[in-house]
């Protein structure tokens, strides 16, 4: 499958996979795009976490607002349940490079496969695409450093990422990464034909157990008008013990 | 009455040329018999297609949703249908209510997307709104109100792979522009007139078209129809009660102003007179080409005639006539044979079958032909009087010849 190979990191993942970066970061002097990349994901893994938020998605038509609580395993394992009143019950869950959907009125759960994943979560600015991936960026794409620059009062490394191959979501992203935590404090994401898609900034951090999280996080898809969405994050656990099975499909549909 | 028999004698001098004028305007008035048979037919069909699957006679439908048509605005619609649907039944101008929700919705077959469009009935009701409602099940029944059940267009189900006793699940977005999805189990098949329909349309209960659609009371569209066709005084009414009592915000369409099939039939209205005097012209040049035949080879009579005293006028008269003569065998010929074609086929119908599918209007694959007595009656003197006309030109190079010339030709 295509998507098995997307790997991005985007602040959706950080939201979810949140695992920042370590408050002693040594000195970055010198440091080169592959070294801040992985860095960035290092800070970004751990091995399991709980967290509690709500998305505010902005079009053309008005604000709306979903809740969720999601857990979450490495890098590659995530349960999202919806708890708002219009999608209570309603669970995504990412095993490995596969993404299902559970919907309480449905009684079978959907497997996103080929372009369903190019649809958007909920009518929000993220796509079911956008989910997956998330193993090793290397993988997909060249680093290029770019310089330096400042992201709300942040000093942040520029950094262009290329596409390896076609098999990917974006084939140009540009990632600021913040030079003292590394978390993602921003990134844009651009078609073959050098259009911006998407833009993620990362507006408020929060700080916890040592690691830093990006509390406010907004998503704007630049093809859609008047579009945002403001994915906040009120609670975050790191290391909390799973619920035994909680990323079978036999536990998603109960 | 002497030159009406002397032109009815002379009709039969040279059979063989009358039967070709006769014949000639006798094809022409059966095709355009035929033709404004068929155009009836498609009006008839447009508007029952229309009324029941697509606007209804009149629709009451929210303003913003019509504004914002392109986008789907799911979340724009009929606030508390029961209670709007209960004070529209007391209209004298209503004949039928028939509440609506339609979902926007595709299923999923392995990497494949299929878009489907359900439509959600109050199947209590709606016998009353659709008398042939029941005539649409192919298979299988009717969903029953209260369950998850729904009836798959004959095509559809075929593209998801599902019979009668198979479930469906479909994704669709709501009425708050979230993503819902939902099963349903599949009870009938159903062979909409309309291909469209066929492929896409599923018809569940509305009440579980609510439910998923998390609608709250609300329905996508009203659409009404009126006790005596009379579609301005349906929207009159409705549009008082509306405005008098509520709720605001809503747009009362007659169809006539939102079916691409009606504004089709107004196009095609004209097209088809032009093409039917087209018809007529052609079969024109047969009758003007009889005549001309007729005076040259009776160039000599004419030249007795005009020497024996027959003035120019009357000259022209029986040239006229025997014309008229001719005019009333072809077009009545013509117009019955029309007729006997076309009563038969109001009743088999014609399949265009696959011609039809890929057409995205509210046409059926087939369609019956209603033979309007009225356009029937005037195809028969519009056709007499273009044969009547045609003869007139050379009728009047008859007259001008001279005796003297005409008897040494």
């Amino acid at each position: 499958m295509q998507y098995r190979r997307i790997a991005q990191r985007k602040a959706w993942q950080i939201g979810f996979l949140a695992a920042l970066a370590a408050l002693a970061a040594p000195s970055a002097f010198a440091l080169t795009a592959d070294e801040i990349i992985a860095r960035m994901e290092d800070n970004q893994t751990h091995p399991t976490s709980y967290i509690e938020g709500e998305m505010v998605i902005t079009d053309r038509f008005g604000d709306r607002v979903s809740t969720f609580f999601a857990h979450t395993e490495g890098d590659d394992r995530f349960l999202v349940e919806f708890t708002s009143r219009d999608e209570e019950g309603q669970r995504v869950l990412r095993r490995n490079d596969d993404l299902y959907l559970y919907y309480p009125d449905a009684r079978e759960t959907i497997r996103l496969t080929g372009s369903a994943l190019r649809d958007s979560l909920l009518g929000s600015d993220i796509s079911y695409e956008d989910m997956t991936g998330g193993r090793g960026l290397a993988e997909d794409y060249r680093f290029e450093l770019l310089g330096e620059e400042t992201v709300d009062g942040r000093r942040c490394y520029k950094i262009e990422l290329t596409a390896r191959g076609t098999n990917v979501a974006y084939p140009k992203q540009i990632y600021w990464v913040d030079s003292e935590d590394f978390v993602l404090r921003k990134s844009e994401q651009y078609a073959r034909a050098g259009r911006k898609l998407k833009v993620t900034e990362v507006l408020e951090t929060m700080e916890q157990d040592g690691y830093i999280f990006p509390a406010r996080i907004l998503i704007t898809d630049q093809t859609r008008r008047s579009s945002g969405t403001e994915m906040i994050l009120h609670q975050v656990d790191i290391g909390v013990d799973l619920p035994r099975g909680i990323f079978s499909l036999e536990q998603l549909t109960w | 009455m002497k030159l009406a028999g002397i032109a009815l004698r002379n009709v039969f001098r040279n059979g063989r040329r009358s039967l070709l004028s006769v014949t000639a305007v006798a094809v022409a008035a059966l095709s355009i018999t035929l033709l404004f048979a068929l155009l009836e037919g498609i009006r008839a069909d447009i508007r029952r297609n229309a009324w029941n699957y697509e606007s209804g006679e009149v629709r009451i439908r929210n303003a913003d949703f019509d504004r914002y048509e392109y986008l789907n605005p799911v979340q724009y619609v009929v606030p508390d249908y029961r209670a709007l649907t209960e004070r529209l039944e007391q209209l004298p101008q209503v004949a039928a209510v028939s509440p609506r929700i339609n979902i926007p919705a595709v299923s999923f077959r392995g990497e494949r997307q299929i878009s489907a469009r359900g439509i959600g009935l109050d199947f209590t009701t709606e016998q009353e709104y659709q008398d042939d409602l029941e005539a649409i099940v192919a298979a299988g029944r009717l969903p029953e109100p209260g369950t998850s059940e729904a009836i798959l267009g004959n095509r559809l189900a075929r593209e998801l792979g599902a019979g009668v006793g198979d479930t469906v699940t479909f994704l669709t977005q709501t009425r708050t522009r979230t993503s819902n999805a939902f099963t349903v189990d599949v009870v009938g098949l159903a062979a909409f007139p309309v291909a469209a329909l066929d492929r896409t349309a599923f018809l569940l209960p509305i009440d579980a078209a609510g439910h998923y659609m998390r609608m709250r009371d609300a329905a996508s569209e009203v659409l009404l129809k009126s006790t005596d066709g009379r579609t301005e005084v349906l929207k009159t009414g409705v549009s008082a009660l509306l405005s008098e009592e509520g709720p605001e915000g809503m747009n009362v369409t007659p169809w006539t102003e939102v079916s691409g099939g009606y504004g089709y039939l107004q196009m095609a209205d004209v097209v088809y007179r032009i093409i039917a005097l087209f018809f007529f012209l052609l079969g024109s040049t047969v009758i003007v080409n009889t005549t001309m035949m007729t005076i040259h080879e009776r160039t000599r009579e004419i030249g007795t005639l005009s020497a024996m005293g027959m003035r120019g006028g009357e000259l022209v008269r029986l040239f006229f006539t025997e014309a008229t003569y001719l005019g009333i065998a072809g077009s009545l010929a013509g117009v019955l044979a029309g007729a006997a074609l076309a009563l038969p086929l109001q009743y088999t119908g014609i399949d265009f079958g696959a011609q039809m599918e890929m057409v995205d209007m509210d046409i059926s694959t087939v369609l019956y032909p209603v033979l309007n007595w009225r356009s029937t009656v005037l195809t028969f003197f519009y056709s007499l009087a273009v044969a009547m006309l045609a003869s007139f030109v050379p009728a009047r190079r008859a007259a001008k010849l001279q005796p003297v010339a005409a008897l040494r030709a």
